[in-house]
């Protein structure tokens, strides 16, 4: 299965999800995702996706010098992006549930 | 040129490649996007001091296409008319002479407006009438004037949205007459402030009299015998009607055929008058003799006064036109007397040759 469409669909919730515990500049959450699992992230999507969550008033943001370059610019989750978060979570429950009944019905099925 | 600064370069290429294809998106927000990239790009390179940023990364053009696609911004295409209008607008109002350049714009509207106004008098006096006459140079400068003088009215009509249409349709027939001064201008060589009033109107490409273009020209000798002769104008450029020798009126169902005279090389001459014609059928039949036109020509005869030489005394007549040498009692040269000589008679059969004269 070509997990990069998947990818698609749930990069906004990971990427709330990854910068809940602790505000991020987007290196830092690339890196993140990466070590969570999601290995084929594109470093240009996460940048374009905090971009998009920044207008959308779910992220809020800072920048704090860097000894090792350019200003870094931090991402933190604002109250209106915990509640995308949670609402997100929900969903993706909802809907991995479905899909996992799927799979055991079609498994159940196939053993029959 | 130390390691250092070539990986700097490294990632200052990347950098502008990838801003090359952000080029449609605002300054504010390009700048922002490259400044993330140029932070990312150096925490990679500070963790893989090796790390190629395009096998990284991807070429740029794919690094652009995949963070518009995630930032939700549109396609880079062409450039919209009013994207691109607007970006000049933003551009031109951030300038420093912004100020100065919306108050030049203010204070001409009124000239606009006088612009309009002549344009549309100049058109529908062009499409009305051929003849032009120093009157219709007045009209178009009151209509001008007039329109000057109402332009905060005018200003204040034209702003609902079909009376906006109305505008544009005059600011193009505005450009359109002004261009085609412009054409005439360099045309001719000569300004409109040098030249008659009634040059604001159309003129004619050939020959004009009294503002209608002269189709035919008949020469008339001392006896009152027709003439052919070639014309040219003060330069020796020949005098051409540009009436294409189509001065011959022909029945209905005929066309007229020009017998145009040849020089010595068979080049046709188009200033030799007066201009001859048949009239033939569609199938090539003559219906019509050869003529020069149905204009019937005074046969008076003409004879020029004797022309004074240099010392001379000129006589005038009671309206001021010359009338002979004044006699006086001293002794003085006789002038030449000039007396009337039968030119040469040309047939309208047109076997005589052109007579060459300086106009």
């Amino acid at each position: 299965m070509d997990s990069t469409q998947l990818l698609k669909g749930v990069l906004d919730a990971a990427v709330l999800a990854v910068v809940a515990p602790e505000d991020g500049y987007g290196y830092d959450v690339v890196r993140r995702l990466r070590d969570a699992g999601l290995t084929e992230v594109g470093d240009a999507s996460v940048y374009g996706t905090l971009r998009r969550l920044y207008q959308a008033g779910c992220l809020t943001s800072y920048v704090v010098p860097s000894d090792e370059g350019p200003h870094r610019k931090y991402y933190g989750l604002t109250p209106a992006g915990r509640g995308q978060l949670d609402a997100s979570r929900v969903a993706w429950k909802d809907f991995s549930s479905t899909v996992e009944d799927l799979f055991s019905a079609s498994t159940g099925r196939g053993d029959a | 040129m130390s390691d250092t600064t070539v990986l700097h370069e490294d990632i200052e290429a990347y950098v502008t490649a990838v801003g090359r294809h952000l080029t449609d998106l605002p300054d504010d927000d390009r700048a922002e996007l490259l400044d993330e990239l140029r932070g990312h790009a150096t925490s990679l390179r500070g963790e893989e001091p090796d790390v190629d940023l395009e096998a990284r990364l991807g070429s740029a053009s794919a690094y652009a296409r995949e963070l518009r696609d995630a930032a939700g911004l549109p396609e880079r295409g062409p450039r919209s008319l009013t994207l691109r209008s607007r970006a000049v607008k933003a551009r031109l109002r951030s300038s420093r002479v912004a100020p100065v350049v919306t108050r030049f714009v203010t204070e001409m509207t009124p000239l606009g407006w006088a612009l309009r106004g002549a344009a549309v008098a100049w058109l529908v006096l062009a499409m009305t009438t051929r003849s032009r006459t120093p009157a219709h140079g007045v009209l178009v400068v009151a209509v001008a004037l007039g329109a000057w003088l109402a332009a905060p009215r005018l200003r204040r009509w034209a702003r609902p949205g079909v009376r906006r249409l109305v505008l544009r349709a005059v600011d193009v027939v505005t450009v359109v007459v002004i261009g085609l001064l412009c054409v005439q201008y360099v045309t001719d060589g000569t300004s409109l402030s040098e030249a008659d009033t009634s040059a604001a109107f159309p003129v004619s490409t050939g020959v004009v009299s009294n503002g209608n273009p002269v189709t035919q020209i008949h020469a008339v000798g001392a006896d009152g015998s027709p003439l052919t002769v070639a014309l040219y104008d003060q330069d020796g450029t020949p005098l051409d009607t540009q009436s294409g020798f189509d001065a011959v009126a022909c029945p209905d169902g005929a066309t007229s055929l020009p017998i145009p005279y040849r020089d010595a090389s068979g080049q046709i001459l188009t200033n030799v008058y007066p201009l001859r014609a048949i009239c033939v059928d569609a199938n090539g039949a003559v219906v019509a003799p050869l003529t020069t036109s149905p204009t019937t020509l005074p046969t008076n005869s003409w004879a020029s006064p004797a022309v004074p030489l240099v010392g001379q005394h000129v006589e005038l007549d009671a309206d001021g036109n010359y009338s002979g040498i004044l006699v006086t009692p001293s002794p003085s040269p006789t002038p030449p007397e000039v007396t009337p000589s039968a030119s040469s008679p040309s047939t309208n059969g047109g076997s005589g040759s052109p007579t060459p004269s300086k106009s």
